[in-house]
């Protein structure tokens, strides 16, 4: 997104305005107000005695809170200072704002103050693809205020727009006449209100009870998300500032999905994955594990509670199936996108059986693994029942949906993500190898939670043995000999596709990598195809697809990066893993703290800082969670029975970390590092005037 | 009202025991307008153990919609979620409940017993 334009967020609901605050849209770009999918406001402009403002500053107070500092007329040159207009706006259900003018004359003035409304009330899918509308518009001019609305037989949404101060209403804004005296002040609160009817013009969505208009204290809710979370002290101070930011993009994504009461799970990512993903909710969980537990609790509630339950050919549903993605704009509401919701993804399935293990491990949360049992039985079904669509025993993906399907099911879902050495793409159903690491893993972890939460250890046995089976063929079939890696996937005829990816770091994050084999692999993820010096990138150089810009053949993927150091963590390559975390920890310092959805895999020594990947979304819940997951990596967390194992293993350059109370099973645990080198943590102060290293 | 929706319900009470709503122990009723007329179906769920009845009492969660709605729905013509999103569906009550019992409504488009041998 541009940087010219300013976003605040609050869950699902979000603002895009230029630096004025005010929202002109073209039907294709992502400005405006937007909540549940909907573009609820796409014109949004303010002008005193006609004329439009100027931006004098530009204040992010808050993730949902931003102060504009304008003046009137929008010469170069010069401007009237006799006036200054603030617009403060904070998001909360749509968003509020309170709009101020001051009178720096010593004389009264008289001004016409007016907001000009608007909402071509899109899906954001339209606005993705550009698609046209088939309802019926109205606008209501009532007096104090203004409701436009949208109707395609039973749909309908509204938007609201009222005044505390009287105000001429009419089809197209909000007309404000005012005196000031010498030196006063004129004020009112703009509210625009969004809502998604029902019968009876209902409200679809149950608010939580404070949505009497009073701000449902979002600052303490922040200050107490802040609280609850780890302390971090660190000599190395970016550090801190991302550790800082990545809660903050936290609490800004997470919402609460229509119809799951008022427990909240993260979205995926502004601006256009502002919704809940199975696979992007369970990785996000994964990384904040060690600091805010809660967050895996609702993703496993909520993604249970959906799970598919019948063949939909439409939805690419099958029983025991975890979502993909949901959706809830009108493409949706009638059936002209299958998000209601889409479960084309071949992962989260078993990536939900991982979270459920490595939740309670962390948590102890027995009663949630035994109440979402059935769950996770129909989860570890679904992957022999029906994923394994090349009848060879591996997890494959193929839709069903051909129209508005997803074809790569897999993280890497772009249409060219999937391809051999030379370029080549392979035909469907195609394995990739990460699938079959999950795999193993959810066996694995079923295993456990079978025989010790269960009491079913005859299901334990049984997934233990497949297990074993599993990692055994796999390290037959997707090795590479040629090229002493694991092939990116097999294809539809069950022969190997050979490309060098990042894939092969999940693997050993899922344990199915033989041990002999791990050094090899870790060469290659450390090594100059792979490693750029920031990170580790989706595809090594010197395949034919290889571009350092291309989506996911040739990016570094912060999110991707976090689960490969914690991969190299467990194969006991506490160096590279270090090393790993370190880029990427560095490449967050360039983005003031919030590492980006992907970016460049340039070597870093060629561009010396990361570029960012041009449409990047930012902030995305899993690039927000890969700090977090860094620090657990490099501290070495790992609950064990009842304790909290640390074993740090810090980069060159951080001489120490603390993390104070990191909340588990044992209550709440302080973790320290020392780095293994002497760091100079001295300030950089002038020696001449006496050294304080003595 | 639809001979579909009639059976529908019958079959789901006559299954005894859903699975599927095993996590499940509450009423959910169904009303289902057909011009002035509303006809009620209420589930009572107990770990999964279902009756159906035709009565009208409260209910921890209340879903209404006219009959081409529910036809649509329980014929797998549509799905539970989107007819909700456009307003064809009402929520009343403990909304997660309707996320449970919308597991047992049929597939969109897919023939019954066409499935992938496993």
């Amino acid at each position: 997104m541009s940087g010219n334009l300013v976003q605040i967020l609050h869950g699902n609901t979000f603002v895009v305005s230029d630096r004025r605050g005010d929202i002109e849209a073209s039907a294709t770009d992502p400005t405006g107000l937007f909540s549940f999918d909907t573009r609820f406001l796409s014109r949004w402009v303010l002008t005193v005695d006609g004329q439009r403002l100027t931006a004098l500053s530009t204040d992010d107070l808050q993730y949902f809170e931003t102060r504009f500092f304008l003046v009137p007329g929008t010469g170069t040159v010069y401007v009237d200072a006799k006036t200054t207009v603030v617009r403060q706006r904070a998001v909360e259900e749509g968003f509020r704002e309170q709009l101020t003018v001051l009178n720096h004359d010593d004389r009264p003035v008289e001004l016409t103050i007016r907001v000009d409304a608007g909402s071509d009330f899109a899906d954001l899918f339209e606005v993705k693809d550009a698609l046209k509308k088939t309802g019926a518009y109205s606008t209501r001019a009532e007096p104090g205020q203004l409701v436009m609305a949208y109707e395609r037989s039973t749909f309908r949404r509204t938007t609201t727009v009222s005044s505390t101060e009287p105000a001429e209403v009419d089809e197209h804004g909000l007309r404000f006449t005012v005196r000031i005296d010498p030196h006063g002040s004129w004020t009112t609160e703009l509210r625009v209100v969004p809502a998604m009817l029902g019968p009876g013009g209902r409200s679809l969505v149950s608010r939580p009870a404070a949505a009497d208009g009073a701000r449902p204290g979002m600052r303490e809710d922040l200050e107490r998300w802040l609280d609850r979370a780890p302390r971090l002290a660190c000599d190395w101070d970016p550090l801190v500032t991302t550790y800082r930011q990545s809660l903050v993009d936290l609490a800004a994504l997470r919402f609460s999905p229509v119809i799951a009461g008022v427990q909240s799970l993260p979205a995926a990512g502004l601006p256009w994955f502002m919704t809940m993903f199975g696979r992007d909710s369970i990785f996000t969980s994964l990384q904040a594990l060690p600091f805010v537990p809660e967050l895996a609790a609702t993703t496993l509630r909520v993604l249970g509670d959906w799970q598919g339950s019948r063949t939909d050919d439409f939805r690419d549903e099958d029983p025991g199936r975890i979502l993909h993605e949901m959706r809830y704009g009108e493409l949706t509401a009638f059936e002209e996108r299958p998000h209601s919701p889409y479960y084309g993804n071949a992962d989260a399935t078993p990536l939900y059986v991982v979270l459920m293990d490595e939740y309670e491990r962390w948590t102890g949360d027995a009663d949630l693994v035994r109440e979402f049992e059935p769950e996770a039985r129909a989860a570890l079904r679904w992957i022999d029942e029906y994923a394994d669509l090349q009848g060879n025993g591996y997890i494959a993906y193929q839709r069903r949906n051909e129209e508005t399907g997803l074809e790569n099911q897999c993280w890497k879902d772009s249409w060219d993500s999937i391809s051999y050495r030379d370029g080549r793409l392979p035909g469907f159903p195609r394995a990739t190898c990460e699938l079959q690491g999950y795999a193993y893993d959810a066996k694995v972890r079923g295993a456990r939670l079978a025989r010790e939460l269960w009491d079913d250890p005859d299901y334990a046995d049984d997934l233990e043995r497949e297990a074993a089976d599993l990692k055994h063929r796999f390290n037959q079939d997707f090795w590479i000999e040629d090229g002493q890696y694991y092939a990116l996937a097999l294809d539809a005829d069950g022969a190997q596709v050979d490309s060098l990816s990042s894939n092969i770091g999940h693997l050993l994050w899922s344990g199915i990598v033989d041990a002999d084999r791990a050094p090899t692999i870790a060469g290659h993820l450390l090594g100059p195809r792979l490693f750029s010096g920031w990170g580790v990138r989706t595809l090594a150089e010197g395949e034919a697809r290889y571009n350092p810009i291309g989506y996911h053949v040739g990016t570094v993927w912060p999110f991707d990066n976090s689960f490969i150091a914690w991969g190299l963590r467990r194969y006991g390559f506490t160096t590279e893993a270090a090393t790993v975390a370190a880029g990427n920890l560095d490449a967050a310092e360039f983005y003031a703290g919030r590492l980006p959805e992907a970016f460049g895999g340039y070597e870093r020594t060629q561009t010396r800082y990361p570029v960012q990947y041009p449409t990047a979304c930012s902030p995305q819940a899993w690039s927000t969670g890969a700090p977090l997951l860094f620090l657990r990596t490099m501290l070495g967390l790992e609950p064990v029975g009842k304790y909290l194992a640390v074993d740090p293993a810090l980069p060159v350059g951080i001489g120490r970390i603390e993390l104070l109370g990191i909340p588990g099973r044992w209550g709440r645990r302080d973790a320290f590092g020392r780095g293994m080198v002497e760091v100079d943590t001295v300030p950089q102060l002038r020696t001449e005037l006496g050294d304080l290293r003595r | 009202m639809p001979a579909s929706i009639v059976e529908f319900f019958d079959d789901l009470g006559r299954r005894g025991h859903e699975p599927l709503l095993a996590r499940v122990s509450a009423t959910v009723r169904f009303d289902i307008t057909d011009d002035e007329r509303t006809e009620h179906r209420l589930l009572r769920v107990d770990h999964g153990d279902i009756s159906v009845s035709t009565g009208d009492e409260p209910a921890d969660c209340v879903i209404g919609g006219d009959r081409a709605t529910f036809d649509a729905v329980v014929s797998g013509r549509s799905s539970a979620m989107a007819a909700l999103l456009r307003g064809a569906l009402a929520v009343d009550g403990d909304p997660e409940l309707l996320v449970l019992i919308q597991r047992v409504f049929p597939g969109h488009a897919a023939a019954a017993g066409e499935r992938r041998s496993s």
